[in-house]
C-alpha cells in the first residue's frame, strides 16, 4: 500500500519529479497556450503532435537508432515546418487557419503513415513500436525530463516577459504595432517557434493529449474572468498548475488512475466551474438572472390580462375572474402562467376574491401604466415608423416592460398627448405618481 | 468481384461522401471536426465494449458513432451558447473525452485490446475482404455498405435543404448575424458530418478521413470563388482523382494505401496553391494580422 | 505463328505438332505442381517460424508481421493482401491478436485454407477479462508444441502425399520443443523462489509465469491505450524492494523509458536495481539471427531473466 502521510509524499523520488516536472510544463504550456488562442490557433498541439511523425519516422529510417537525441530534435524540425507551411498557407493564400491547421495536419501524419508502413517492411532492429517513441507519460517523469522542463519554463517565460509589451501591441492592436515600426510578422512568428518547441518537448514527455489540455484549458478559463493579457497568463498558470497538483496526487493515492489523464480531468471542472459561474461571462448565472427577469416580464402580462379582462365586462364591480378566463384571452404555456401569476400574487397585484381573482388597486395602477407605455408605444411606432397595426402591437409587448415613465411622458409630450391608439382603445392617463 | 475493384469503389465512395460532408465543414470553418471525433471515438469504444461485453464490429461502430454525434452536438452547443471559439471548444470536448477513456480504460478495461490503431489507421486495403454475412449468402464488403449509406444521406441532405444550407452556412461567428433556425441547420450539418466520418473510419481510417474532408474543398476553392455548387462539383472530381492516384502510387511502393491516397491528397494542394500563389499573387492576401 | 507454319509445314503436319506440344505441356505443369513448395503466409513471426520448421522445404512460408513488428501495431499494405490471397493456406494466431484483421481472416475462411492456430489449442487458457482471452500463448512453450503439432496436422492433410517428410521435421521440431520447455522450467527454478518475480513493461508474459512458475507484474496491460499512474509505479518500487529483486526488464516494443524512470527513482532511493536486458515480448529478434527464430526467442529471455534475478 502507499505511504499515506505528507512526510512520505516528499520522500519519493518519482512523486518529487512528477510534481515538478508537470508543474514546470504547465506554467510554461499555459503561456504559450494563452497565446496560440489569441491567435486562434488552440488546437495547434494536436497539429504540431501529429507534425512531428514524419520526423522521427525518417529519422529512425537513416540513423536505425531509437535514441531521443536523434528522434527528439527530429521531431522538432519536422513540427517547425509543418508550422512554417501552416504560416504560409494562412498568410499567402486566402486560407481560413482551421482549415490550414487541419490540412497540415493530416499531410503530415499522412506521410508519417506512409513513411513508417516502409519501415514495416524493412528487416531494422528494434522497429517495433517507433510511432511510440514519440509519445510519454506523465507517470515516467525524471530527474532529467525536470531540468529539461523547467529550463523550458525559464525560456518561455524570459522571452515573454521581454516581448510582453511588443506582444501585446502586436496581438490587440496590429494597425499602431505597424504604425510604430514593430514587425507583426517577427512576433508571429517568435510566438510560433516557441510554442512548436515547447509542444513537441511536452509530448515526448507527457504525451499528447495532456499537451493539448494544457494548451487549450487554461486559457479559455482565464478568459471567464479577465480580459487583460496580464491577467490571463497569471490565471491560466494558476489553474493549470492546481490542476496538475490535484491530479498529481490522485494519481499516487489511487492505483490505475494515470496522471496526464486526471489533470484534463480537474482542467475540465475548473472550467466548467468558470464557465458557470464567473461573473462575466457565467453561463449559469445569466441564465438565473434571465430567469428572473422572465417571471416578472410574465407577471405583468397577466396582470394586465386581468386589467383587460375588467374593462371588457360591462358589470364593473364584479372584477374576479379565474385563471381559465386569463388564458383565454392570451394562451400562454401553463408553467409560464404559473410562474407569472405566483410573482404576482406575492407582488399583490392580483389577489384572491370571491371565486377567482381580481385586481388590487395596487394592480389596476400597475397595469394601467403598463397599457399606457404599451399604447403610447403603439401610436409612436405608427405615427412615426408608419409600421402596420399588428406589428406596431408585437413591439409594443415587448417594448412595454422596458419603457418607464419619464420615457412615456416624453412620448406622451412628442405625440400632443393622443388620446386614442392606432386600435382606437383609449390611452390612459397618467395618474399620481404617489400612487406607485 | 476482383478484390482490386472492391478496393477502387470503397476508395471512390469514402472520397465522396467525405467531400461532400467535408465542403459543408470546411465553408463554415469548423475543418477540425474529423481530427477531434477521431480522438474522441476512443470513449465511445470503450464505453461500447464495457456495456456490452464484446469487441465486435457492430458494438465498436456503434459506439464510435455515437461519441462522433456526441462530439459535433456537444461542441455546437457549448459553441453557441457560452460564445467559445469552435476550435477551442472542440479541444475541450474531444481532450476532456480521450483522458475519461484512458482512466476508464486503465481502470476497466487494461487487458483488453480494443484495438483503436485500427480506427485511425483504418485498412481500406483489407477492407473488400470484410464482408457482411447474412445467413448463408455474402452481401459484399461492409464497407461498400456503410459508405453508400453515408453517401445517400449527405447527397439527400444536400440537395433538399440546398438553399437553407446556401443561406445559413455562409455567416460569421458573431452571435447576431445568426439565429436560431441558422443554427439548427448547422447542427445537423455537423452531425452528418460525423456520421460520415466514423463510417469511413471503418474502412479507410482516421489519417484519410480527415484529409479527404478537408483538403479536396480546399483545393477546389484555389480556383472556385463565391459558388458552392462548383466547389463542391470540384472537390468531387479533385478526390476521385487523387484517390486512384494514391491507391496506383501504393501499389508502386508497398505502402499503406489510405496514408498514401492522404499523401498524395496534401502534396497535390501544396503543389497547386504554390502554382497559384505564383501565377496571382495576390495584394489581398497579405495579412496585416 | 499459324500462317508461319502453315507456310513451311503444311497445314495437316500441324496437328502432331499440336499435339506433342499439348503433352509436353500438360506433363510439365504436373512436375512443376509438384515441384512448387505450398504457399502459406502466417501473420506473426513465431507462426511462420513453427510452420518453417515443420514443412521445410515442401512449403514456402511468408510472415505478414516479420520479426521486428508488433501485432498491435502492425498494419497490413496491399502486397500484404495480395499474398494473403495468393496464399494456399493462412495461418493465424487468433484471440483477437491481430485486431480488426480477425474478422477478414475469419471470413476469408471460407473461401480459402485459413486456421486460427492458438483458438484451436486444446488447453487451459488464461482470461484476462470476463470473456477475454489473452491470446500470448507462445510464452508457454508446452502450448506453443500443441501448436505445433496443430499445425503438423493441418499441413499433412494439406500435403498427404508428403507425410513422411512432415513427420520426420515434425518430429525432430516437437523433440526440440520439448527440451526447451524442460530447459526453461528448470533454469526459471534455479531462481531462488523468493526473487522469482518478473517485472516488466507490459502485461505479455501471463502464460509465461504460469508455466514456469514465476510470477510477473507488469506496468502497463495489453491494451495498447493503457496508461499507468503514479500510484502503479511505486507499487512496483515496493514489490522490489520487499522481494529484494535485482532486475526488471523492458520489452522491444514499450519505450524505455518507463521502466527506466522506475529504475531512477529506486536508486535515488538507495535500491540497486538493474535492467536485465529487453524481453522479447510481442515480436522476435532480427531475421537471420538465433533471437529471431521462435526457440531463440524463447532461450534469450530465459537466459536473461535468469541472469537478471539470480
Amino acid at each position: 500500500m502507499v505511504e499515506l502521510s505528507l512526510i512520505a509524499l516528499f520522500q519519493e523520488p518519482n512523486f518529487l519529479w512528477v510534481i515538478l516536472g508537470v508543474c514546470m510544463l504547465a506554467i510554461a504550456t499555459s503561456c504559450v497556450g494563452t497565446f496560440a488562442w489569441l491567435n486562434k490557433q488552440s488546437l495547434i498541439g494536436d497539429a504540431m503532435a501529429h507534425c512531428a511523425l514524419p520526423g522521427v519516422a525518417i529519422a529512425f529510417l537513416f540513423s536505425q537508432s531509437r535514441h531521443p537525441l536523434i528522434l527528439l530534435p527530429a521531431a522538432i524540425i519536422a513540427a517547425l515546418t509543418g508550422n512554417a507551411i501552416l504560416n504560409w498557407l494562412v498568410r499567402r493564400t486566402k486560407l481560413s487557419p482551421d482549415s490550414a491547421l487541419a490540412i497540415v495536419l493530416s499531410g503530415y501524419f499522412a506521410i508519417g503513415a506512409m513513411i513508417l508502413s516502409l519501415i514495416q517492411k524493412m528487416p531494422i532492429a528494434g522497429k517495433a513500436g517507433i510511432n511510440q517513441m514519440l509519445f510519454g507519460q506523465a507517470a515516467a517523469l525524471d530527474s532529467l525530463d525536470v531540468n529539461v522542463l523547467t529550463i523550458t519554463a525559464c525560456v518561455v517565460i524570459f522571452i515573454v516577459m521581454m516581448v510582453l509589451p511588443r506582444l501585446r501591441m502586436v496581438i490587440f492592436d496590429s494597425q499602431f504595432a505597424q504604425t510604430t515600426g514593430t514587425s507583426v510578422a517577427v512576433y508571429k512568428q517568435l510566438m510560433g517557434v516557441l510554442i512548436v518547441v515547447c509542444v513537441v518537448i511536452g509530448i515526448q514527455i507527457v504525451g499528447v493529449v495532456l499537451m493539448s489540455s494544457l494548451l487549450i484549458f487554461p486559457a479559455i478559463n482565464a478568459r471567464q474572468w479577465s480580459n487583460h493579457l496580464h491577467r490571463l497568463l497569471v490565471i491560466s498558470a494558476i489553474t493549470a498548475l492546481l490542476a496538475s497538483v490535484l491530479g498529481v496526487l490522485i494519481s499516487y493515492y489511487f492505483s490505475n488512475m494515470p496522471t496526464g489523464p486526471w489533470i484534463v480531468v480537474f482542467l475540465t471542472i475548473f472550467l466548467l466551474f468558470s464557465l458557470l459561474f464567473s461573473p462575466r461571462s457565467g453561463g449559469l448565472v445569466k441564465r438565473i438572472i434571465d430567469y428572473r427577469q422572465q417571471t416578472i416580464i410574465h407577471s405583468e402580462n397577466i396582470t394586465r390580462i386581468w386589467y383587460l379582462l375588467h374593462h371588457k365586462t360591462d358589470n364593473k364591480n364584479t372584477a374576479e375572474f379565474t385563471k381559465t378566463d386569463a388564458l383565454k384571452v392570451r394562451s400562454m404555456k401553463s408553467q409560464t402562467f404559473n410562474r407569472g401569476f405566483k410573482y404576482a400574487l406575492k407582488k399583490g397585484w392580483l389577489e384572491p376574491w370571491g371565486y377567482g381573482y381580481r385586481l388590487s388597486t395596487l394592480g389596476f395602477s400597475k397595469a394601467e401604466k403598463i397599457t399606457r407605455h404599451h399604447r403610447l408605444w403603439e401610436k409612436y411606432l405608427s405615427e412615426n415608423k408608419q409600421l402596420p397595426a399588428q406589428q406596431v402591437h408585437n413591439a409594443a409587448e415587448y417594448a412595454e416592460h422596458i419603457i418607464d415613465d419619464n420615457i412615456a411622458d416624453k412620448l406622451d409630450e412628442i405625440l400632443g398627448h393622443p388620446s386614442l391608439d392606432p386600435h382606437g382603445q383609449f390611452i390612459p392617463i397618467k395618474k399620481d405618481s404617489s400612487q406607485d | 468481384m476482383d478484390s482490386i475493384y472492391l478496393l477502387y469503389i470503397i476508395a471512390l465512395l469514402a472520397s465522396l461522401s467525405c467531400a461532400l460532408s467535408g465542403t459543408l465543414l470546411t465553408v463554415q470553418k469548423k475543418a477540425m471536426l474529423g481530427d477531434a471525433i477521431s480522438h474522441s471515438a476512443l470513449l465511445g469504444l470503450v464505453l461500447a465494449y464495457l456495456i456490452s461485453g464484446e469487441r465486435s464490429i457492430p458494438y465498436m461502430f456503434l459506439g464510435a458513432l455515437v461519441a462522433g454525434i456526441g462530439t459535433a452536438y456537444v461542441t455546437e452547443k457549448l459553441k453557441n451558447t457560452l460564445h467559445i471559439q469552435y476550435d477551442a471548444a472542440l479541444g475541450v470536448i474531444f481532450t476532456a473525452s480521450f483522458a475519461v477513456a484512458v482512466i476508464l480504460i486503465s481502470q476497466y478495461a487494461r487487458q483488453v485490446d480494443l484495438d483503436a490503431q485500427h480506427l485511425l489507421f483504418g485498412e481500406i486495403a483489407l477492407a473488400p475482404f470484410d464482408t457482411i454475412l447474412f445467413g448463408n449468402s455474402d452481401l459484399g464488403p461492409r464497407a461498400i455498405w456503410t459508405l453508400s449509406l453515408a453517401l445517400l444521406c449527405n447527397i439527400v441532405v444536400i440537395t433538399l435543404c440546398w438553399n437553407r444550407l446556401k443561406a445559413t452556412l455562409f455567416s460569421t461567428n458573431s452571435m447576431q448575424a445568426i439565429g436560431i433556425k441558422a443554427q439548427y441547420w448547422q447542427q445537423l450539418c455537423s452531425i452528418l458530418v460525423a456520421i460520415t466520418a466514423v463510417s469511413a473510419f471503418e474502412s479507410v481510417g482516421a489519417i484519410l478521413v480527415v484529409a479527404l474532408l478537408v483538403i479536396p474543398t480546399n483545393t477546389a476553392k484555389l480556383f472556385v470563388k463565391h459558388s458552392l455548387l462548383q466547389t463542391i462539383i470540384i472537390s468531387l472530381v479533385i478526390s476521385l482523382i487523387t484517390s486512384i492516384q494514391g491507391i496506383l502510387i501504393s501499389f508502386w511502393l508497398d505502402t499503406a494505401v489510405a496514408a498514401t491516397i492522404a499523401t498524395s491528397l496534401f502534396v497535390n494542394f501544396l503543389i497547386l496553391s504554390l502554382i497559384q500563389n505564383w501565377i496571382y499573387p495576390s495584394k489581398a492576401n497579405i495579412q496585416t494580422s | 505463328m499459324y500462317n508461319l507454319s502453315h507456310r513451311i509445314l503444311g497445314k495437316y503436319s500441324l496437328l502432331p505438332f499440336f499435339f506433342s506440344l499439348f503433352l509436353l505441356v500438360i506433363l510439365t505443369k504436373q512436375a512443376v505442381a509438384d515441384k512448387t513448395p505450398l504457399k502459406i503466409v502466417a501473420t506473426t513471426g513465431m507462426i511462420a517460424d513453427v510452420v518453417k520448421n515443420i514443412g521445410g522445404n515442401l512449403i514456402e512460408v511468408q510472415a505478414l508481421m516479420d520479426s521486428g513488428v508488433d501485432p498491435h501495431l502492425y498494419r497490413p499494405t496491399s502486397g500484404d493482401i495480395r499474398a494473403l490471397t495468393q496464399a494456399e493456406i493462412v495461418f493465424y494466431n487468433g484471440f483477437h491478436l491481430e485486431g480488426r484483421m480477425q474478422d477478414v481472416l475469419k471470413k476469408m475462411a471460407r473461401s480459402q485454407a485459413t486456421y486460427a492456430v492458438a483458438e484451436n489449442v486444446d488447453a487451459p487458457l488464461i482470461y484476462a477479462d470476463d470473456q477475454v482471452i489473452d491470446p500470448h500463448i507462445w510464452m508457454d512453450v508446452s502450448l506453443w508444441n500443441k501448436v505445433a503439432t496443430y499445425v503438423h496436422k493441418t499441413l499433412s492433410k494439406h500435403l498427404p502425399e508428403s507425410s513422411n517428410e512432415l513427420n520426420k521435421n515434425f518430429q525432430a521440431y516437437d523433440a526440440k520443443l520439448k527440451q526447451l520447455h524442460q530447459q526453461v522450467i528448470k533454469q526459471i527454478a534455479s531462481i531462488p523462489s523468493k526473487s522469482r518475480i518478473l517485472v516488466t513493461a507490459h502485461d505479455a508474459f501471463a502464460y509465461f509465469g504460469r508455466a514456469y512458475n514465476i510470477q510477473v507484474v507488469a506496468l502497463q496491460g495489453i491494451n495498447t491505450a493503457d496508461e499507468f499512474g503514479l500510484n502503479d509505479l511505486i507499487r512496483i518500487q515496493n514489490v522490489i524492494v520487499k522481494n529484494n529483486i535485482k532486475a526488471i526488464f523492458l520489452e522491444s516494443s514499450v519505450p524505455a523509458k518507463f521502466m527506466k524512470s522506475l529504475q531512477k527513482g529506486l536508486i535515488r532511493k538507495n535500491v540497486e536495481v538493474a535492467i536485465g536486458g529487453e524481453l522479447f515480448s510481442d515480436a522476435m529478434g532480427k531475421p537471420d539471427t538465433v533471437e529471431g527464430t521462435y526457440i531463440g526467442m524463447i532461450s534469450h529471455n530465459t537466459k536473461i531473466i535468469v541472469r537478471g534475478l539470480k
